[in-house]
């Protein structure tokens, strides 16, 4: 038994110990940081035979040796990033635990007439809890809504305001601050906003145009989407911001070389200022879609989740079942469907959106 | 000197004793109650008059139990409405206060889990006479015949009428009274004769003042329950589905009220004070408010009259709720401290006809013989409002079946469910919420 080992690693390059013989030197797929064995048997056969019987061992990746000052360094890092760890595990990962043991649980909100039941709950919720798989819909369906519209939203207005303009700042500070206000305030505005008759702002416009509409928010075709639109309007310049920071990003250069390429604008945008966006892109859609699934507040005031239940979302129904009906169990369920549900959303996201990228 | 020394120690260990020994006697109540917060206005206000709101009345009623009871202090927690988030925490962290604020329908489900204290003994031991109370409000207080709060006033969907709107349509009498209709059809009569008149609806409905007060109160006025003997809802009936049928009839005539789906309560009540309409179905805690709009003049409506819920069918009722004080402190609370929240609950309860102010019927037959009752601005126009009201079974769904047969009635008014779909599904959900008691 003989082992020969590639004593230089690189792509399309082999070069293995002296002693190998030199059919083995021009094999083309040993071209990787392995080990050769080759028997003694093999030794002696014609090369297209040794080839068939060849084995190739995957080098185990050797684990440097840390000197001691490397070590310390090591410790000091953990010991920084030690308290995240530590209030992660004890506020998230603890609660993402104690929430599915509850959910096998008939609990009470107030911690009484507490039952083991199994998967009991979610039992009902797959097999029977229409309003379960309404309210995922109502969820869906916002997400389909608001989702586009505070990305393209949100990149059209980071390309306006990415401009070398004298007082472009207070254009970045006016289109960014609805996004410090407060759910409670924007729902006061945007209930005026939407009011039915001439109170409401939208309708005594489309009033003066002679269009009638009724109350937006008691409407079911129209409540929804008008609870998207206020969305964007309130979230959109985060999304913004993240863009426009991406987009400072983007060197000039490939801007130039692509304009010397006879790049119009339209390429511009499409081969050089979409591939610069790729990772802020990627941030802002996985929020986007974890905020979207997770809308409550928003609706809470602007709707109440009706008119009959028509924009009730997945975390509003999970809270009325915890906490107005008290069957914390069952709500904690819904909330564990969710954690996975946006958990392999995630991490799909993640996947598709890190394809290709450069090793 | 070492025989100062030795008498000063004793001075001061006798001091420390008897002061230790009053801080024994005094004790601190928590009390977490609803109504909002005017600390700024009312922080140490000890004098009622004048004050209608329902913070103002309570806030200012507990300064002048602090003023009077310096042994037995009071510290509010004030929770957002309807007060069961902050309570529920409280409870389920071990800590809840001594008193709190809920509505009558909330209690048997925190009663059936043993979260409150048994107040009937303590309420006699104290001096809570419980045939004071009427018999439709003692019912909000009771929980399988034990006394689990003590109902402070009956909050009632009444008919807010503007008389001058009636006056134009010819609908009031020599006595300056409305002529009320007295059956569906004299109330569609009566609407059609305003509308006419007037051009405007004799009776805005909006949210819950729109699904399921009216509908609860037309199924206790057929007759109908809402609990089957054994204490299990019943909302899928003969008596609700004629009640609905009824009811979407109204929401349906433009002389009775504006489409459901044009207007919110916040517009209806607007729409009332500013003469948009001729009648307003909403609560007894709007009568303050419009009163006090109209004496500071900046609105149309002028001649404002109470009535009470219409009773178009055979027996009179309507849907009240009921503000019930209580002692969250569980099954084996401490004698002496529930002793002292009940006394502080009965000082409430006797000083209640200042709460009326603000325009709640009154749960005790004593304070509603009351000559400071009697005066109180619209009182004789709704008088039979305290006999009238029925209130939500005293079982654990109670609070549920309100959230559902709202959402499901209102499901029927829009047009997306069938009457009889909706009954089924409210029905459905209600036995769903009964299953996971089991």
């Amino acid at each position: 038994m003989s082992f020969y080992k590639v004593t230089k690693c690189a792509p399309n390059r082999k070069i293995l110990s002296h002693e190998a013989p030199e059919w083995l030197k021009c094999l083309r797929s040993v071209n990787r940081c392995n080990t050769i064995r080759l028997s003694d048997r093999q030794q002696d056969m014609r090369p297209a035979e040794a080839m068939a019987h060849l084995t190739i061992a995957r080098r185990k990746p050797s684990v440097p040796r840390l000197t001691k000052m490397e070590r310390q360094d090591a410790l000091v890092g953990f010991l920084f990033i030690a308290p995240f760890i530590i209030l992660y595990l004890i506020f998230s990962f603890l609660p993402i635990l104690q929430g599915f043991w509850i959910s096998l649980h008939n609990w009470d909100v107030i911690g009484t007439n507490i039952k083991f039941v199994g998967l009991r709950n979610y039992e009902i919720l797959f097999g029977k809890d229409k309003l379960f798989w309404s309210s995922l819909e109502h969820t869906l369906f916002f997400a389909v809504l608001a989702g586009p519209g505070l990305i393209i939203v949100g990149l059209s207005l980071a390309l306006m305001l990415n401009q070398r303009v004298r007082g472009i700042g207070i254009f970045r500070t006016i289109f960014y601050m609805p996004n410090i206000l407060s759910v409670t305030v924007v729902g006061l505005v945007f209930a005026r906003v939407f009011a039915p008759g001439e109170r409401g702002f939208v309708n005594a416009v489309l009033d003066s145009l002679g269009v009638s509409m009724g109350s937006w928010f008691l409407d079911e075709a129209s409540a929804m989407p008008t609870v998207a639109i206020t969305k964007v309007w309130w979230s959109v310049g985060f999304n913004m911001l993240i863009f426009l920071a991406g987009l400072q990003d983007i060197p000039q250069t490939l801007y130039d070389a692509a304009k010397v390429d006879g790049g119009g604008r339209w390429a511009l945008f499409r081969h050089v200022t979409l591939p610069g966006l790729r990772r802020p892109m990627l941030f802002v859609i996985v929020l986007q879609v974890i905020a979207s699934v997770q809308v409550f507040p928003l609706i809470d005031v602007l709707t109440g989740g009706g008119p009959a239940g028509s924009t009730r979302p997945l975390v509003m129904y999970l809270f009325e079942r915890s906490f107005d009906y008290w069957q914390l169990g069952y709500g904690s369920a819904i909330a564990f469907v969710l954690f996975i549900f946006l958990f392999s959303v995630s991490i799909l996201q993640l996947w598709f959106f890190s394809r290709g990228e450069g090793d | 000197m070492r025989k100062f020394a030795t008498v000063t120690a004793v001075l001061l260990l006798v001091m420390c004793l008897g002061a230790s020994a009053v801080a024994q006697d005094s004790m601190t109540l928590t009390v977490m109650r609803i109504f909002g917060d005017c600390v700024d206005d009312y922080g140490d206000v000890t004098d009622l008059s004048g004050t209608t709101s329902e913070c103002g009345i309570i806030t200012t009623l507990t300064n002048i139990w602090n003023a009077e009871n310096p042994d037995v202090q009071v510290e509010t927690i004030v929770a957002d409405w309807p007060g069961t988030t902050q309570l529920n925490a409280a409870i389920a962290a071990g800590t809840p206060p001594d008193i709190a604020v809920l509505h009558g329908r909330r209690i048997p489900i925190y009663a059936s889990r043993g979260a409150l204290t048994p107040l009937s003994d303590v309420m006699e031991a104290v001096g809570i006479d419980a045939s004071d109370f009427t018999e439709g409000a003692a019912d909000y207080g009771i929980y399988r015949g034990e006394f689990y709060g003590v109902p402070f006033d009956l909050a009632a969907t009444i008919w807010h009428i503007n008389l001058d709107l009636w006056a134009e349509a010819g609908l009031v009498d020599d006595m300056g009274a409305p002529m009320l209709p007295a059956s569906p059809e004299d109330f569609v009569a009566a609407a059609e004769q305003v509308y006419e008149a007037t051009g405007k609806p004799i009776a805005e409905m909006a949210g819950q003042a729109g699904t399921v007060r009216p509908l609860t109160a037309f199924i206790f006025q057929l007759g109908g329950a809402l609990a089957d003997d054994a204490g299990n809802p019943t909302v899928d009936t003969p008596e609700a589905l004629e009640a609905l049928n009824h009811l979407l009839e109204l929401q349906a005539s433009a002389a009775i009220t504006r489409p459901y789906n044009e207007i919110n309560g916040a517009i209806a009540v607007e729409n009332f004070a500013n003469g948009e309409s001729a009648g307003l179905i909403d609560g007894t805690w709007r009568i303050n408010g419009f009163d006090r709009q109209i004496a500071e003049g900046d609105v149309a409506l002028q001649n404002y009259y109470v009535a009470d819920f219409p009773q178009l069918f055979d027996q009179p009722g309507t849907f009240a709720g009921s503000h019930n004080w209580l002692v969250p402190l569980g099954q084996n609370a401490d004698p002496a401290r529930v002793q002292a929240a009940v006394e502080f609950i009965k000082w409430l309860s006797d000083n209640s006809v200042v709460w009326a102010r603000v325009g709640h019927g009154m749960t005790r037959s004593s304070v509603i013989a009351s000559e400071e009752f009697q005066n109180l601005p619209h009182r004789s126009e709704y008088a039979s409002m305290s006999s009238n009201v029925r209130s939500v079974p005293r079982e654990v769904w109670g609070n549920a079946f309100w959230a559902i047969v709202h959402e499901e009635v209102e499901a029927a008014i829009l047009g997306i469910k069938t009457p009889e779909v909706a009954l089924a599904d409210a029905q459905a959900r209600l036995d769903d919420f009964i299953l996971f008691q089991s």
